[in-house]
């Protein structure tokens, strides 16, 4: 079996076996693995909750979209930062208007690009 | 006559498609937006930004051309965990290279093979499962 790295895994595998921690790659490989397998049926075993911040989310939305149906004409071309259906932060620059809202304590903000809406009615994919 | 039961009932309001609030995480951080349903995209397909904003960096995945019926785009492919309505499930979705491409979709593979789906949209109510949730029937 061959298998690429990228680089920069690569290079911290070398590093980590150079150090004498791992004696070969091989070991450090298959310890890698071994634990990701692990976790990955350990996980799959785990009962399923219910997510709150999704329901939370999902109780928002109204708000969040009656904001958005309001104000669009205002913000097109814009990223807007919601939270309850309060506007938080926007700005052309997507990074920007998440980082602000982020200072403003909302982590995260729900993230929506408004866009000028095709006179045509979208047909899908 | 089949019956299907549902855990979650939701309904939409918007009537600019079937938006649902996405929570979208990885590596222990959150992206929140709303995403499109359709049931005739092949994938799960997310603006850039929400890749950024959980720290992906969107040109280590997998890239694969995406057509649409007005052209196509370069995404990347990165596994992601999706909570949508309160349903959570461990997805392979693409994220688009340009960050100009405005859309954010919940398609076929990752997402809607993950469930099981209702849909009367004549009074714009949802319905949703896990494909593995235990049905009234196993019970």
């Amino acid at each position: 079996m061959d298998v690429t790295l990228q680089p920069e895994i690569e290079k911290e595998v070398l590093d980590r076996v150079q150090s004498g921690e791992y004696s070969s790659t091989s070991e450090l490989v298959n310890k890698a693995v071994r634990n990701f397998l692990e976790s990955d049926h350990a996980s799959s075993r785990e009962p399923r909750y219910p997510d709150l911040r999704s329901f939370e989310l999902a109780q928002d939305a109204p708000a969040n979209l009656e904001w958005l149906n309001r104000n669009r004409a205002a913000y097109i071309g814009e990223w807007v930062a919601l939270y309850k259906g309060r506007l938080i932060a926007h700005g052309k620059n997507g990074m920007d208007v998440f980082q602000a809202a982020q200072d403003q304590g909302i982590n995260p903000p729900l993230m929506h690009r408004i866009i000028q809406e095709d006179p045509v009615f979208w047909g899908g994919w | 006559m089949p019956k299907i039961s549902f855990r979650i009932e939701y309904q939409y309001k918007d009537e600019r498609g079937i938006l649902l609030p996405v929570a979208l995480r990885y590596a222990g951080r959150e992206s929140n937006f709303f995403a499109r349903v359709d049931t005739g995209a092949a994938f799960c397909i997310f603006q850039r930004l929400h890749a950024e904003t959980v720290g992906i960096v969107v040109e280590t995945g997998a890239p694969m051309r995406i057509s649409t019926v007005t052209g196509g785009f370069l995404a990347y492919a990165h596994r992601v965990a999706l909570s949508v309505l309160g349903i959570d499930v461990e997805a392979t979705v693409y994220f688009a290279e340009d960050p100009a491409m405005p859309r954010d979709v919940l398609g076929q593979t990752g997402w809607l093979d993950r469930l099981r789906i209702g849909l009367v949209h004549h009074d714009r109510w949802l319905y949703l499962s896990h494909y593995d949730d235990v049905t009234d029937d196993e019970r």
